[in-house]
């Protein structure tokens, strides 16, 4: 049996499930589809009590409802059509929507077309200069290297990764960094220096960082002003480091002498569905956790994602407090912490929909097994959209 | 990477010669290649065999050509497998490109999430004019895969 | 006798054996392999760490596994952890580094049923 795996915005679809065995699927992938059965959310909860999906449900609205300041958050994993029932709510309840995504800001550069992008197809078949800027996708996204990037051949690149290079810059020594060629490690938050410092080479500068020698920029920036098809898949580690404003600037001033794209790693399997979903409805994204600290929101309703797993400790407390609804097929800490906690079936293995890969080509995706009992996302977005 | 000396530390150290080897330390050699078995020392508790089954475990894979592929580092990224001369040559619109494939001469595929080796003894290393390939070693991530 | 400390900065990362077990968060695997440090042998020796360390700053401490990294480039006061409910006890506003002291310790790795009855009390 043939599948499109949905582990993470690679979304392989040349995994095969062949009698009892899992083929081509990276570990995390194999891993997920293995045991899509294990730590599932048994049944639907209110305060940790086992309860009927209609009043779970009933209990769900009211709680959203009667909220002043809510949110909306996570549908990173979700399908495309759950996501815009998320949005649509969140918008007639102006919520705070949140996704918790660090590639905000180079998605919708993209989506507005102020940054240039292309497919992973494209640079399977074109690309000999790959940078891997703040990720480590050998950890990320595994099989990227090998499907996309430096290892496979293309059209253009009949030689593979002999034709091919691959340059990473990260903070520390990571599992990517021993892949590639050349690397760069930098001190943290200095990503923002090195572009400009990039930027003053190619003008001609010598650029004067405190943390890389000339030279090396001065190398670095002349092997970016050759490439013939370059790009740049840009990790989590930017957050904070580089503003998307030195992004765009960054990539214009590279256009002008080069031929260089970006694409954003994105965390999740659907990602970046959701930035094109809140294009696509014209609503913004605004940070829950700052608003969280500031003690402006009263309720949450999370989609198949657990942020306690990524925010500090004191905001999880402070989560914990406020009336939250969570849905999602697994046991997690925002499940068991939650107020109402709903159960729905396993995106991607027991639930088909539409999710879009990290740039920007959609697919759809078909159940691999039958649900158990359990119901969609979808249905259970639109019986609360029905009593809202 | 297993060295001799870590399983010389579970031997008697008495160089009795009783398993065929002059001296405990080549029998420890031996261990590794997959020339002798644990059994041939008759003199191994139980605690230190076991001991050092769990230093020869990997190497077990190994045949002819010496591969080692540690299951426990491996994170089925594909590069090993997408890298492999001997693969890209049977598979050139597959396994090449960077597709999974049901190709019947490949030497390393990745199964439920880990890479494995089969028929390894079409590796380039191996099969005359034995060529010092190490493209699937350099490439790994994890250093998962290994000539020792 | 005053156990021997040292400051450590945690850095957090997405690792992906961690992440794989991540639908599974309250199984031994994640909790083998998030809540584990990769520390510089140097601080190792320092602390004589042998397979855990205690981990606390003024936000709060957290038991977890430790391993020697496999870092070409040592990295003393610099350590590895996956980003996971366990670095997010000491986390401050960045999930990403944090600082740290680091100690020696015999007590157990908690689960995750453990770590949240402790860190949301009112909850039970």
């Amino acid at each position: 049996m043939e599948l499109i795996c949905n582990g993470c915005s690679c979304l392989c679809d040349d995994v095969e499930i062949i009698g009892n065995e899992i083929a081509h699927a990276c570990r995390k992938g194999a891993e997920f589809i293995r045991r899509y059965k294990t730590n599932r959310l048994a049944s639907p909860t209110i305060n940790g009590e086992r309860v009927e999906l209609d009043y779970a449900v009933k209990s769900a609205a009211e709680i959203i409802k009667k909220a002043k300041n809510p949110a909306v958050l996570g549908m990173g994993s979700s399908m495309l059509d759950a996501q815009r029932s998320a949005v649509e709510l969140g918008e007639k309840i102006k919520a705070t929507v949140d996704d918790f995504s660090t590639h905000a800001g180079v998605c919708r550069g993209i989506l507005e077309r102020e940054i240039k992008t292309c497919t992973l197809d494209e640079v399977k078949d074109n690309a000999d200069v790959i940078v891997y800027w703040a990720s480590d996708a050998s950890n990320s996204h595994p099989r990227h290297l090998s499907r996309f990037t430096y290892l496979p051949r293309g059209k253009n690149r009949q030689k593979g990764f002999e034709e091919r290079d691959a340059i990473c810059i990260d903070v520390r020594e990571s599992s990517t960094i021993e892949v590639c060629r050349q690397f760069h490690i930098i001190p943290p938050m200095k990503d923002g220096e090195l572009m400009k410092c990039i930027m003053e080479a190619l003008d001609g500068k010598v650029p004067k960082s405190s943390f890389l020698g000339s030279k090396e920029i001065i190398e670095l920036s002349n092997k970016l002003k050759k490439a013939e098809y370059g790009v740049i898949f840009t990790g989590a580690g930017l957050d904070g480091s580089a503003r998307v404003n030195e992004l765009k600037e960054f990539m214009n001033k590279l256009n002008a002498v080069s031929n260089f794209h970006m694409i954003p790693m994105a965390e999740q399997c659907n990602t970046r569905g959701f930035s094109q979903v809140l294009h696509e409805r014209k609503y913004e994204r605004t940070s829950f956790k700052e608003a969280l600290a500031k003690g402006k929101i009263d309720a949450a309703l999370v989609l198949c994602f657990d942020p306690i797993s990524e925010m500090p400790l004191s905001l999880s407390r402070s989560l914990s407090k406020i009336q939250t609804v969570v849905i999602d097929s697994y046991k997690t800490p925002m499940t068991e912490l939650s107020k109402v906690a709903i159960p729905c079936a396993v995106n991607g293995i027991e639930a088909g929909g539409e999710v879009i890969r990290m740039d920007g080509v959609k697919f759809g995706i078909n159940k691999i097994y039958e649900k158990d009992g359990s119901i969609e996302e979808k249905e259970i977005m639109k019986m609360l959209m029905d009593l809202i | 990477m297993a060295n001799p000396f870590q399983i010389y530390q579970f031997l008697p150290k008495t160089n009795c010669k009783e398993c065929g080897e002059k001296t405990c330390m080549a029998f420890a050699v031996k261990l590794i290649s997959q020339e002798a078995k644990i059994e041939q020392c008759p003199y191994l508790e139980e605690d230190k065999k076991k001991e050092i089954e769990t230093i020869v475990k990997p190497f077990e894979g190994a045949e002819k050509t010496g591969l080692v592929i540690h299951d426990e580092l491996c994170t089925g990224c594909g590069n090993c497998v997408v890298a492999c001369p001997v693969n890209v040559a049977n598979d050139p619109h597959g396994v090449a490109t960077g597709r999974g494939s049901k190709n019947e001469k490949l030497i390393l595929q990745v199964k439920d999430g880990t890479v494995h080796a089969c028929d390894i003894e079409n590796c380039r290393r191996f099969v005359k004019p034995r060529v010092l390939c190490d493209v699937c070693v350099v490439l790994c991530p994890k250093k998962a895969i290994e000539f020792p | 006798m005053q156990d021997n400390k040292i400051e450590l900065t945690v850095v957090t990362y997405d690792d992906i054996f961690a992440s794989s077990f991540s639908r599974d968060k309250f199984g031994k695997e994640y909790r083998e392999k998030a809540a584990r440090l990769s520390m510089d042998e140097s601080d190792m020796n320092a602390l004589g760490i042998k397979d855990r360390v205690e981990l606390s700053n003024e936000n709060g401490s957290v038991v977890v596994y430790a391993s020697k990294s496999t870092a070409k480039r040592g990295h003393p006061g610099l350590a590895y952890i996956p980003l996971s409910i366990y670095s997010n006890i000491l986390a401050s506003s960045d999930t990403r580094r944090i600082k740290v002291s680091a100690s020696k310790t015999e007590k157990e790795v908690h689960g995750l049923e453990e770590l949240l009855k402790a860190c949301f009390p009112a909850r039970n």
